[in-house]
């Protein structure tokens, strides 16, 4: 058919045009609903990520930096001590904390360096090994012993560092780890700070911040079903953290290979992670439980790499299944890989 | 038809509450409100989803039993309305997976799955069931599946307990009917839940190749908190079948639709050339 439209003609275009309006307005209504129910279904809860109510205190270290902790819970409670991830605070940890020091755990949350409320000294540049420093002076300084850690992503290495620096002092207070979402090594080798900081420094702040770039990178921390408030959550910590800090840990992280460490680490540990996480993605896991003497995996089917915010419960099952091994291997120590498997449910 | 119980205020009990559909269904009923006994094989689990229930504000206590001993559910029921009265919502969640054909099942891997998946639903409704229809009002949730009426050769222990769930449930619901008591069945889809983990795997089923693509298609699954909105719905508006997922769906009206020789060869196993490009 051409040229002008009979009157029939115009009928239809106006039926096409209200059915491709319809259509519109469904799928709005549908993403809108969906979106409501993302953040009713949240596994946060309605408290998100407000931590326990606690003591704070903050540590100095040896070389001058400044340490926001938050010790909550009962002081006679097996501790946990939860380092959290890059250009992150203690908030990530709010839901577990709180769920924590609800089953009677005493809890230790910390700010590492740079991050949140806690500062590095001027001029300092940032790398891994101080990161281990940092989580002993935090044991020792909250007078932790029996500790079971758990942390995630530089958390994690955090770990690892302090189990390399420090491995009389881990042998002698910690019985056992949860890595979440973690790797011994990322790329291997140094990216050029220059690089780094003219990407993730304060220069750069709007555009990570604001655009589209930033929210992009965000939303690929975050797996299925991906809730815009733990994508949110996510980008407002990383625009929180200072330039250099986000800068510096990067280039500090890509530059690292704490795979050394791992055979000493003779604790209890469950290494977790996520099918759909990009930044520490499952074969990182992989190699963590390969070189663990005493380490089992947890896969996370569809879950991303903010597995605090994501799987706050399921963090919650390792670290009590760890302190369950943990409990097992005291009592025949000479038996203790076998009754930690048979004491073991499967996981994926 | 309107809701058999208000969930604000009620004592909700969840089986197999310590992972997957059950602790996101124990979460959902704690956020409208309900007081939540978690239940779980498993007792550290069972404890951590009522952590989680009463930071969602809800009371919330852990108890351990399992499902398949009759005078454990016994003993439970006893010990729960004792000190809750009698339930207002009860979910038999409780299940595991079996994957495999007959032949390479051995009796007792049958009185296994049959024992959890079935025996504990029924047990479960006879135990706590008689207070609550002495209360004259409740509902009762069992979980059934889309393999309760989509029906898979590779998969017969789990169809077919499955599908006596789905059978059971809806005459359960015409006989409480005129006391007060509603009953549902949910049937959910391909759920991303750690049900892989305690499922045993016979003969092909239990090859590398086979699990890791199980593994794959769960991993793609739906979140649990979809069956959880499933069980609410299930409850509020008292229905009698409730599929979650698009998948389950599906499969719920192409049952109804679709000739029997179509879903006849459905049942099949999937044509080689489909699977091996799979791998």
């Amino acid at each position: 058919m051409s040229g002008r439209p009979g009157p029939l003609g115009r009928v239809r275009r106006a039926l096409a045009l209200a059915g491709v309006g319809a259509a519109v307005a469904v799928a709005v209504d549908r993403a809108r609903r969906r979106e409501g129910w993302l953040a009713d279904t949240d596994p946060l809860g309605p408290k998100g990520c407000a931590l326990p109510e606690g003591r704070s205190l903050v540590v100095a270290t040896d070389d001058g930096a400044r340490l926001a902790v938050t010790v909550a819970g009962p002081e006679d409670g097996p501790t946990v001590v939860l380092p959290h991830c890059w250009t992150g605070s203690r908030g990530m940890w709010g839901a577990v904390a709180r769920r924590l020091v609800l089953l009677g755990h005493r809890v230790v949350l910390y700010d590492q360096r740079g991050h949140g409320e806690s500062t590095a000294p001027d001029g300092h540049a940032p790398s891994i090994p101080e990161l281990g420093h940092d989580l002993r002076a935090v044991i020792d300084a909250t007078g932790s012993t029996d500790v079971l850690l758990a942390g995630h992503s530089m958390g994690g290495m955090t770990i690892q560092s302090y189990a390399l620096e420090h491995p009389e002092h881990f042998r002698d207070h910690v019985r056992g780890a949860v890595l979440v979402a973690t790797a011994a090594r990322t790329l291997g080798r140094e990216v050029p700070a220059a690089l780094v900081t003219a990407l993730l420094g304060d220069g750069r702040m709007e555009w990570t911040r604001r655009g589209a770039i930033g929210r992009r990178l965000a939303a690929r921390a975050v797996g299925s079903p991906r809730r815009p408030r733990h994508v949110q959550l996510t980008l407002d910590a990383f625009a929180r953290t200072p330039g250099p800090a986000r800068a510096g840990y990067l280039a500090a992280m890509s530059g690292m290979d704490l795979r050394p460490c791992l055979r000493s680490m003779d604790v209890p540990v469950i290494v977790m992670v996520g099918t759909r996480d990009h930044l520490t993605p499952p074969r990182a896991a992989k190699v963590l439980v390969e070189q663990l003497p005493d380490a089992e995996l947890v896969l996370l089917p569809g879950a991303g790499h903010m597995l605090p915010l994501e799987a706050p419960d399921r963090i919650v099952d390792s670290i009590r299944r760890v302190a369950r091994r943990a409990d097992a291997r005291r009592v025949s120590p000479a038996a203790s890989t076998a009754s930690a498997g048979e004491a073991t449910t499967p996981t994926a | 038809m309107g809701p058999r119980i208000e969930l604000r205020g009620a004592t909700a009990l969840v089986t197999g509450a310590g992972s997957g559909i059950g602790r996101a269904t124990a979460v959902a009923l704690a956020r409208r409100g309900a007081t939540v006994l978690c239940v779980d094989l498993d007792e550290d689990t069972a404890e951590v989803t009522a952590a989680s229930c009463r930071d969602h504000g809800a009371e919330a206590e852990a108890l351990q039993c399992d499902v398949a001993d009759r005078r454990a559910v016994a003993a439970l029921a006893e010990r729960v309305t004792r000190d809750h009265g009698p339930l207002g919502v009860l979910v038999n969640n409780a299940g595991v997976g079996m994957s495999g054909g007959l032949a390479d099942m051995t009796p007792e891997d049958w009185d296994w799955i049959r024992s959890i998946n079935l025996d504990g639903v029924v047990y479960g409704c006879q135990a706590f069931g008689p207070a609550m229809l002495a209360e004259g009002r409740g509902h009762v949730v069992n979980m059934s599946s889309g393999l309760g009426y989509v029906m898979q050769g590779s998969e017969i222990a789990y169809c077919t307990t499955k599908a006596a769930v789905l059978a059971f449930s809806r005459c359960l619901r015409a006989d409480w009917h005129r006391h007060g008591v509603g009953v549902s069945a949910v049937c959910p889809g391909i759920i991303n839940t750690p049900i892989l983990a305690g499922t045993r795997f016979v003969g092909e089923m239990g090859t590398d190749r086979a699990q890791a693509m199980a593994r794959r298609l769960f991993s793609r699954g739906h979140s649990p908190d979809v069956v959880a909105d499933a069980v609410l719905r299930a409850i509020e508006r008292d229905r009698a079948v409730v599929p979650a997922g698009f998948e389950a769906h599906l499969g719920w009206y192409a049952g109804r639709f679709l000739p029997l020789a179509v879903t006849d060869r459905l049942a099949r196993p999937l044509p080689a050339w489909l699977t091996r490009s799979a791998s």
